[in-house]
């Protein structure tokens, strides 16, 4: 919700004239067919570390996550040396029925060279080129202490909020001095009692953006995800170039996890050409994990 | 430039002056009698020959040349009782009026309307002049009288919001908008996120909107002028009026300094809605403010009868805080001093220094890490303005020159900053304004009347600070920076402008003007109805200044002797150096917030119907405009056209107002528009594991249309000579209807591709109530 809107009910519940929501029907018009493309390589070996992901937004109509994709795509990556990479649809059956996931093993990206994203599916062609970064980031060190903005969860009514998370994580890394650099930091929960993994969430920045740094440091506090002592948090840190950054701050905006809503909101700004959704991301990936004491 | 701006202006003059024949000036003040405040807008005309007259000026004063002879001079404004006098033309002479109010003539006399047609007659067209006496009886949310809402019930005037007092004029934007207190520049003119305007009606003498075809004198906003002037304060007797609400109250003190003379007036304005909530609120809340409060000041001496100075100003806070987790506050601050000086019978000036200042501040506290944001705008202003009544001819002219101090949303860590520096230490930025001016109303023939006026406005950006330039990927690639006082950049341009009036008959008349208007600041906002925290940030070397034309034609026609006042205007208007936002963009703490902006041009037309009743117990309105406002930019939309945010093709306003006894009236309004262009989510998709909202075509869907009924009723229950006291009753949204303040989308938990729409409505039926009273000594 846009904040002067939050603004607004408060101040006329405050005012003693309670606003009031419900339910409406907004004739809108049917949005097209497009193809949802989610494309990372990573600069580390891992597995999982870069695949691309194909779905469709027609596939969203159920919540059957086996539905969720689209199989028999032809797709290549290829660097600006001319090396030329083709991927492989990973067997539904290997990963639990979920179709739409191609990969290659042994499939890393190298620092500093240029890579052209080539798919061909279903009559469509669509391409992107990302740059991995010259340099790879470190994290530094992950450091956590109580969060007490957030402190009153204790008093939160909502069942669905865990009032035990108070604790707030700073990430610490150093980046290239003199030249813009773009990171997304994600994170992921796992707590001790039961369990789950809590969804990734996202903090994108630009390295010129000197409110939480010195000289040399970044100190980056994790405002927007609050953890529980004896949770464990594993950090994922990439550096990546200015159209991937561009992509992951748009996408917040319709994500519903920007600070404001913009008053003219918009689809991504994705560097996919050929009228499909998601991105392109070559990046340099570093990781850390903290147990939240 | 200069120099040929003013021959040009000759050369165009000589044609027009008269032939040589001697001539007189009837010069003098019209003022009310019932509390001397001087009177605008009084007219003074020959009876036996209704083409030669003069109006005052905005002070009160007025210069009529007649050639020698006899003359029955009647001296008029509406609701006033008339006053002729007999004159010997066969020197320069003053004359020096007090109107009194008809409805306390003693002999009730009807007032005449007949020679009322200035409507018709004068070269004025877009423009909006609200009686200010009216503004009482039209009813608004929580009883509260209010201009801005009120000039929203006027054609091509619309309304930003539910409850709010942001305005679009002709589909221009809501920072297009010049308002001007006493000449002062009101940055924000909101209070409680719209739901009050800043201007204190008890307070307000006189208020003019431009919607186009502005004199030269105003300038630096493209699509309209709202130029409202406070009272100078009653110098015949003691008064003290007031109200008591539901959640706020006022007061002004006002009364004679010498009298017949000099004056003052003092007047101020709290809510109290936290206070009264208090017990209500639940208990994180407790503690929480949230008021704002207006103080309004006055004064006015004679130091000769041809000299007079003025001091007023406007303080105004509103504060909101929650807890001790966060506090916000925001406020203008305005300080006019002016001197007006009467060279002659024929030449008027006016010097005006005015400041202006708005500061936003937000406190906020993340455990034991403070933050602190501000942002804000400060102006130095001088304005000095001749009146010359040469004959046929009324010349304005003068010059301005205005100091703008741009301080930018910066956010500074406010606790010991031991995990680095701490602010984002964002400099403020300096413009200079200028402008010469030069307008003039005369007769072309008796049928064809023309008002002409040029205007040379300058902007020099100036230094201190570093000034970047970008990259495609939005990086600054180069900067530049520069000294205090070095000019970064610098902008001009000539703004003419022009009107004709064709006067068919005594009721009717054609008229057709042009303005060229330019704007060299522009407001950041993200958000749609106008926020405190919005940023106001000047032209530079990436950011040229606005620019914009406006062509309008009108038919006006008076019927029923003047009674009802009727016209129609089309208007086109074409805006260029338009600005938004690329999308993501981030409008505060953003040192490089220039390169989040994108640039394109806009248009919009329409046509707009008004009918008035002025006179007898039934009086109102009902203003339709049927408009349609576009905006292309090449970085949004894929470069297709899209309609504005504010394009509403229908905008229907209803006003009636009827006097039952002399202690009982009523009024209703009735509000209709199209409801606003919007872009929404057609579907949603999941990347990154979460879904994401596919979004319609820049502005492509549109909200609700927007209708409401208000209903007042004022009950004078005592009224002499010494007392005054009223009740004002009124019942906002009267049929309840639900119109939405916002809809928010969410996925269909049992479709996901699906979004289900929550509306979110603020207002529901609210009924208020308001006592008035007046003292008077």
């Amino acid at each position: 919700v846009n904040q002067k809107i939050k603004l607004g009910i408060g101040l006329t519940m405050l005012l003693g004239f309670i606003a009031c929501q419900e339910v409406i029907e907004v004739p809108l018009k049917d949005p097209s067919p497009i193809f949802i493309i989610e494309a990372i390589l990573s600069d580390q070996p891992e597995l999982g570390s870069s695949y691309v992901q194909i779905t469709k937004n027609t596939d969203y109509s159920s919540l059957d996550p086996t539905a969720f994709g689209v199989s028999g795509a032809s797709i290549t990556i290829t660097d600006n040396l001319g090396n030329r990479d083709s991927l492989f649809e990973v067997p539904p059956s290997a990963i639990g029925g979920l179709k739409g996931f191609y990969g290659k093993f042994g499939m890393q990206g190298v620092l500093g060279r240029t890579y052209t994203l080539n798919v061909q599916v279903e009559g469509k062609t669509f391409t992107a080129v990302s740059t991995m970064p010259a340099h790879h980031t470190n994290i530094d060190s992950l450091t956590s202490k109580r969060n007490e903005f957030a402190g009153n969860n204790n008093n939160n009514p909502d069942p669905t909020v865990d009032t035990s998370a108070n604790e707030i994580v700073t990430i610490h890394f150093k980046d290239k001095p003199n030249v813009v650099e773009h990171f997304r930091i994600q994170t992921s929960r796992r707590n001790p009692k039961n369990l789950l993994p809590i969804a990734e969430t996202q903090y994108i920045m630009r390295s010129n953006e000197r409110l939480f740094r010195d000289a040399e440091y970044h100190h980056t506090p994790f405002f927007i995800l609050n953890f529980a002592k004896g949770d464990t948090a594993t950090f994922r840190l990439w550096n990546m170039d200015a159209k991937v950054y561009d992509y992951f701050n748009t996408l917040q905006e319709v994500t519903g996890n920007a600070f404001a809503t913009p008053a003219a909101p918009a689809n991504p700004n994705t560097n996919i050409k050929g009228g499909a959704q998601g991105y392109f991301a070559v990046v340099s990936e570093a990781r850390k994990v903290i147990i939240v004491k | 430039m200069f120099k040929k701006f003013i021959s040009i202006f000759l050369l165009l003059h000589c044609v027009f002056f008269a032939q040589a024949q001697q001539k007189f000036s009837l010069s003098g003040t019209i003022k009310d009698a019932r509390n001397g405040e001087t009177m605008i807008g009084a007219t003074i005309v020959d009876k036996n020959n209704p083409s030669m007259g003069a109006a005052t000026n905005e002070y009160g004063f007025f210069s009529l040349t007649l050639p020698a002879g006899k003359y029955t001079i009647e001296v008029s404004s509406i609701s006033y009782q008339s006053q002729t006098f007999e004159l010997d033309m066969n020197r320069n002479q003053q004359l020096n009026v007090s109107l009194s109010d008809a409805a306390v003539a003693i002999n009730e006399v009807v007032i005449k309307a007949e020679k009322d047609n200035k409507n018709v007659s004068s070269t004025e067209m877009s423009v909006v002049k609200l009686d200010v006496k009216e503004i009482s009886k039209i009813p608004v949310i929580f009883g509260e009288k209010d201009i801005l809402k009120t000039i929203q019930l006027l054609p091509g005037v619309k309304s930003a919001g539910e409850g709010g007092s942001g305005f679009y004029v002709r589909g221009g934007g809501l920072d297009q908008n010049l308002i001007l207190l006493d000449e002062a520049t009101v940055y924000n003119a909101s209070h409680l996120l719209g739901f009050f305007s800043v201007f204190n009606s008890d307070a307000i003498k006189d208020v003019t909107m431009y919607k186009g075809n502005m004199p030269a004198q105003y300038g630096g906003r493209l699509s309209s002028v709202l130029d409202i002037k406070m009272n100078d304060g009653n110098n015949q007797t003691y008064v003290a009026t007031g109200g008591i609400g539901l959640i706020a109250s006022r007061l002004t003190l006002e009364g004679p300094i010498q009298k017949d003379k000099s004056s003052f007036i003092v007047s101020g304005r709290r809510t109290y809605a936290d206070v009264v909530a208090q017990p209500f609120l639940p208990k994180e809340a407790k503690g929480s403010i949230l008021y704002f409060y207006d103080l309004n000041l006055k004064a006015n001496y004679q130091v000769t009868p041809k000299d007079k100075v003025f001091l007023s100003g406007y303080f105004g806070r509103d504060r909101f805080g929650f807890g001790d987790l966060f506090g916000l506050q925001w406020g203008n601050a305005t300080g006019t001093l002016r001197w007006n000086h009467i060279f002659n019978d024929k030449l008027f000036s006016n010097t005006s220094l005015i400041f202006s200042d708005y500061k936003y501040g937000f406190d906020v506290k993340f455990g034991e890490v403070k933050f602190n944001v501000s942002s804000g705008i400060r102006d130095w202003n001088l304005k000095q303005t001749f009146q010359y009544y040469a004959g046929k001819q009324n010349l304005r002219f003068g010059l301005n020159y205005i100091h703008h101090t741009f301080l930018p949303s910066n956010v500074t860590r406010a606790d010991d900053a031991t995990n680095g520096p701490a602010s984002t230490d964002i400099p403020n930025r300096y413009g200079l304004e200028t402008a010469i001016f030069l307008n003039d109303e005369f007769d072309i023939s008796p049928k064809l009347k023309a008002n002409v006026g040029m205007r040379l406005a300058g902007f020099n950006v100036l230094g201190g600070g570093t000034f970047y330039e970008y990259d495609a990927d939005r990086r600054p690639i180069d900067s530049t920076v520069t000294q205090a006082g070095d000019v970064a950049k610098s902008y001009s341009g000539f703004e003419p402008r022009a009107a004709l009036t064709y006067i068919i008959n005594d009721a009717t008349s054609l008229k057709a003007s042009y303005t060229h208007t330019q704007q060299f600041m522009q407001l950041l906002s993200n958000s749609n109805g106008g926020n405190p925290n919005d940023i106001w940030t000047p032209a530079s070397k990436i950011v040229k200044p606005q620019n914009g034309d406006q062509y309008t034609l009108g038919l006006f026609k008076n019927f029923g002797n003047n009674a009802f006042e009727t016209s129609v205007e089309g208007y086109y208007k074409t805006l260029d150096n338009q600005i938004d936002y690329r999308n993501g963009a981030q409008l505060s703490f953003n040192k490089y917030v220039e390169a989040d902006l994108v640039f394109g041009k806009g248009w919009s037309y329409g046509v707009e119907f008004f009918v008035k009743k002025r006179t007898g117990k039934f009086t109102g309105w009902v203003g339709y405009t049927w408009s349609k406002t576009e905006r292309q930019f090449d970085a949004i939309n894929a470069g297709n056209v899209f309609p504005a945010r504010q394009d509403r093709t229908h905008d229907l306003s209803l006003v009636m107002m009827y006097e039952i006894t002399k202690k009982w009236n009523v009024a209703a309004t009735w509000v209709y528009s199209t409801g606003n262009a919007v872009t929404y989510p057609r579907g949603y998709y999941l990347i990154n594991g979460q879904l994401a909202a596919l979004y319609s075509d820049r502005n492509g869907e549109r909200f609700p249309a927007y209708h409401r009924m208000d209903l007042g009723v004022n009950y004078i229950a005592k009224k002499t000579k010494k007392y005054e006291s009223s009740w004002n009753l009124s019942l906002y949204n009267t049929y309840n209807q639900k119109n939405p303040y916002s809809i928010d989308f969410t996925p269909d938990s049992k479709n996901l591709s699906k979004p289900i729409a929550t509306a979110t409505y603020l207002f529901k039926i609210v009924p208020s109530i308001t006592w008035n009273f007046k003292f008077t000594r």
